[in-house]
């Protein structure tokens, strides 16, 4: 039995290493021979022998053997900042903690579709206030000690009550995601959970003052994760640098700037996983330095692949190319409280005016899709019915001039940093620029440092302005709701858009459970949005990794972690 | 002399951080955060105090030896910063040697073969080294080192696979200590490409010093007056022309240090070495003003140690000088 557990999965390895090998281009996002999540009460061993079984229906012929050396060096452009999942938002910090941490729930490997994570079966009663979780048993923290529904319960009270022994206040945590995706916190207004209740040991109730849609989404996110209580005793405020969860891999070392180091954890819940026996997590801050090292064979997986790069990657041997599903968007923005940009029909003549795909072939290596709606076109609720502001110069002049606009002037804010959805921010100005140029507007690009970026955009100081979102977990409200709901204002809402039909739309979409009624209320909120276009959406872009053909089980997360767990090298 | 100008830059440095616009709590919390969180976060960082207060305090530590607590990673600069500062201090003299081992002969040889064939090529690749972008040299060096002959590793201190078991922090030293002379030749190989991009310009500058201060002595009468008791040309070079021209190229080393020992940043970043340089940047990014302050505050304080070393080293080489 075991034996041939390790060949097929040797075999679906094999499978996974020539469809990527073999064409850079695809990449392999595409890899979901096991998509159909399994929402009802499955057991986690269970289910692992089923994906292993499906995977072997695929068959491969040849085969990689297991390296000896399972040290997989991960490199990336900056450091974490904690690894107290729940106090950061970077990136960064998720990317490490995703291995070291669980939450309740899990995600699929390469989309928001929830599975069972630490808990094994849930059930929700009484419309959507009351939620029961199932919680695994046999699982154990890092340290040895068990994990149970005390554990749970203490770490949400952690986040919610200010006051909590390990909430570390005067120590400068703030636990802001929790606060976003929950209402606040405890004896806020908007705070849903009312109270946690430990069933049995191994079950846990959730008890919440009004229905929230996201609530299963929030469950999956690595922000909710378990830590182990008795680490909160031991290390107290230091928690962020001596992690201790129930995940795949264990915290060995952090020097700050340089390196994270894991290992593997013997006493996983999962049979036989991880594969690997040791992650490295290397800073590595200059890209074309990073590239280079993976080229020479010191690393093995490398993350923000410059564009340009791409094209030469394409069929270079040793060398393999990963998309990670796009989750963002790119926009550029109007402030709708500074005039001209009030008027409906000046912001909808500006749509026609900037050319996507010209800008997606220059500076995206065409690895983004043009975008007409603010969510991604996987997330519920996506209206594809809407039909995009074309690319029409023509159009646009005509437009602008019935509307009386002549010699139009304004400031382009442009971002001074890169971001996963804008790799290039200064040349997309020179584009869209010289877009605007064409129908005799003048944008005058102006630029700043990041810091003050966002806090003169916030406040308003700006014209036309371009900006992103990344999504968290996979859940519409988290980009309506922070990017256009009026009561982000100041805040992500820097086109100060206000509509009060949307709000209320965005609302109710918030606290309705049945999965299509939201659909459909986000469905509506879209073609207002569309019609008063307070902003122009342009791409969303799909991020590019880049790692050595040995690394095999490989397959990035849209919410830009993932968990290591099935990646195995070869030889 | 020290102190004025230790309180002198703390004043400058802190004004100037708290002048430029942008706000720790965002960048701490990401572009993504609620105005809630931020207010909420820089109540807890005491960023909502006055300048003036948040400036008593902060010297009140320092008179303490309290350097802060960094605001992004919540822990003790002073414990936080050893490592990176190891790091930048033994990349600095691994550079150092180089250019001073390079540079000096260099410049002794072409002032005694002045306007020969030696002396031109040297001069030129001097002049090419003082005008080389940094950044080009490293990526360069990665490209045809690392990736095309594969001699040398392109980044880091030390195989992240096999890590050094760190007492001082010098790697140099702590792989000696742990008895790994195979790990000792791994580190010495990390600093190669680093330690030859960051001594290149000071090196091309050491030279062109030298080699003019040489001739300078060269020409003067004691030396005419040696060569004419008939001692051997090149022992007159080095013992005796040397040690008189020796007063400016050591000003120049000094200063050259001290600028290295800060302004690494470009190779700590190509190189993805982790010291002082790109501890400051960062935490210039995320205005993590105690870092930022502490961080300039220790440079500045080694700039002026080192000049201090400097100037103790001339009355001893020229005993004329007291001071």
């Amino acid at each position: 039995m075991k034996k041939s557990l390790v060949l097929t999965s040797v075999a679906a390895a094999a499978l996974l290493f020539t469809a990527c090998g073999g064409d850079n281009n695809e990449g392999n996002t595409n890899v979901d021979n096991n998509a159909e999540a399994n929402n009802a009460a499955d057991d986690g061993a269970e289910e692992n022998d089923e994906a292993g079984a499906e995977e072997d229906n695929d068959g491969g012929e040849e085969a990689g053997t297991p390296s000896e050396d399972q040290t997989l060096i991960f490199a990336r452009g900056g450091d974490s900042v904690s690894l107290d999942y729940a106090s950061v938002t970077d990136g960064e910090s998720s990317r490490v903690t995703e291995q070291i941490y669980e939450s309740l729930l899990s995600f699929e490997e390469d989309s928001f579709e929830i599975q069972p994570g630490l808990a094994e079966d849930w059930e929700v009663h009484d419309d959507g206030t009351r939620y029961t979780f199932q919680l695994r048993e046999g699982v154990t923290f890092h340290d040895g000690t068990d994990f149970n529904a005390d554990a749970v319960k203490l770490n949400f009270e952690r986040w919610a009550d200010p006051d909590h022994e390990f909430h570390f206040a005067d120590e400068g945590y703030a636990y802001s995601v929790y606060g976003t995706q929950f209402g606040g916190f405890e004896g806020d207004d908007g705070h849903v959970i009312d109270e946690i209740n430990v069933l049995d040991d191994y079950e846990i109730e959730f008890v919440l003052n009004q229905p929230l849609g996201s609530f299963i989404q929030n469950m999956g996110m690595s922000y909710f994760s378990i830590t182990s209580p008795a680490a909160f005793e031991e290390y107290g405020a230091e928690i962020n640098e001596n992690p201790v969860g129930t995940g795949p891999f264990q915290f060995v070392s952090w020097s700050r700037d340089d390196s994270i180091v894991l290992e593997k954890y013997e006493d996983y819940w999962q049979e036989d996983l991880p594969k690997l026996d040791q992650v490295i997590f290397q800073v590595i801050p200059d890209n074309s330095a990073r590239l280079t090292a993976l080229r020479s064979g010191e690393i093995d997986i490398m993350d923000g692949l410059n564009p340009d790069d791409l094209e030469q990657l394409d069929g270079e041997e040793g060398v393999q190319t990963f998309e990670r599903a796009t989750n963002n968007i790119g926009y550029l923005g109007f402030n709708e409280d500074k005039e001209p940009f009030d008027d409906p029909e000046l912001r909808r003549a500006l749509n026609h005016a900037i050319d996507k795909e010209n800008l997606i072939s220059l500076l995206y290596a065409d690895k983004a899709e043009p975008a007409k709606n603010l969510i991604p076109p996987d997330y519920l609720g996506y209206n594809d019915e809407i039909e995009a502001y074309e690319y029409d110069p023509e159009l646009a002049q005509q437009m602008l001039e019935d509307a009386g606009y002549e010699d139009l002037e304004f400031d382009l804010w442009t971002m001074p940093v890169a971001r996963p959805y804008m790799p290039d921010p200064q040349r997309a100005a020179e584009v869209m620029q010289a877009n605007l140029d064409e129908i005799g507007v003048t944008a005058n690009i102006v630029s700043m440092e990041w810091a003050t970026y966002l806090e003169q955009t916030e406040a308003g100081e700006h014209d036309l302005f371009m900006l992103g979102w990344s999504g968290v977990n996979g859940d519409p409200d988290y980009f309506f709701g922070n990017l256009l709901h009026s009561d982000a204002i100041p805040g992500g809402n820097r086109n100060f858009y206000r509509n009060d039909e949307v709000d209320a739309l965005l609302d109710e979409a918030k606290v309705t459970i049945d999965e299509d009624e939201r659909a459909e209320l986000y469905m509506e909120a879209q073609e207002i949005i569309h019609e008063e276009a307070p902003m122009i959406p342009l791409v969303h872009s799909i991020p590019v990794l880049a790692g050595s053909e040995r690394v095999s089980g490989y397959v990035p997360h849209p919410s830009t972690s993932e968990p290591l767990t099935n990646v195995e090298l070869m030889d | 002399m020290l102190i004025p100008v230790l309180i002198g830059m703390s004043l400058i440095t802190f004004s100037i951080i708290h002048l430029i616009p942008g706000n720790p709590a965002q960048t701490i919390l990401g572009e993504q955060a609620t105005p809630a969180a931020i207010e909420q976060l820089e109540e807890q960082l005491g960023l909502n105090e006055p300048y003036f207060v948040q400036y008593t305090e902060y010297m009140a530590g320092l008179l303490q030896g309290d350097l802060g607590n960094s605001l992004r990673t919540n822990a003790a600069i002073s414990a936080e910063i050893w490592p990176f500062l190891a790091a930048t201090i033994e990349l600095t003299f691994f550079a150092m040697v180089f250019a001073v081992i390079v540079g000096v002969n260099a410049g002794i040889i072409s002032a005694w073969k002045q306007n020969s064939m030696f002396d031109y090529t040297a001069m030129l690749i001097a002049l090419i080294g003082v005008s080389m972008p940094i950044f080009w040299l490293g990526l360069m060096q990665q490209w045809i080192f690392a990736q095309e002959l594969g001699w040398l590793p392109a980044f880091g201190r030390s195989n992240p696979r096999d890590p050094v078991e760190t007492v001082t922090h010098f790697y140099l030293i702590d792989t000696l200590l742990s008895g790994r002379p195979d790990q000792f030749v791994t580190s010495l190989k990390h600093l190669v490409l680093p330690g030859i991009a960051l001594g290149t310009i000071p090196m091309a500058i050491i030279a062109r010093m030298t080699r003019s201060s040489m001739l300078e002595v060269l020409r003067s009468d004691y030396i005419r007056t040696v060569q004419a008791k008939g001692i051997n040309h090149l022992s007159i070079v080095y013992r005796h022309g040397f040690k008189n021209a020796v007063i400016p190229v050591l000003t120049v080393v000094g200063l050259q240090t001290g600028t290295l020992l800060g302004g690494a940043i470009l190779t700590e970043t190509i190189f993805s070495w982790p010291g002082i340089g790109r501890y400051v940047f960062e935490a210039i990014g995320t205005r993590d003003y105690p870092v930022i302050q502490s961080g300039i505050l220790v440079i500045a304080t080694m700039f002026v140690f080192i000049n201090l070393i400097v100037d103790l080293l001339y009355s001893y080489i020229d005993p004329r000088i007291k001071y």
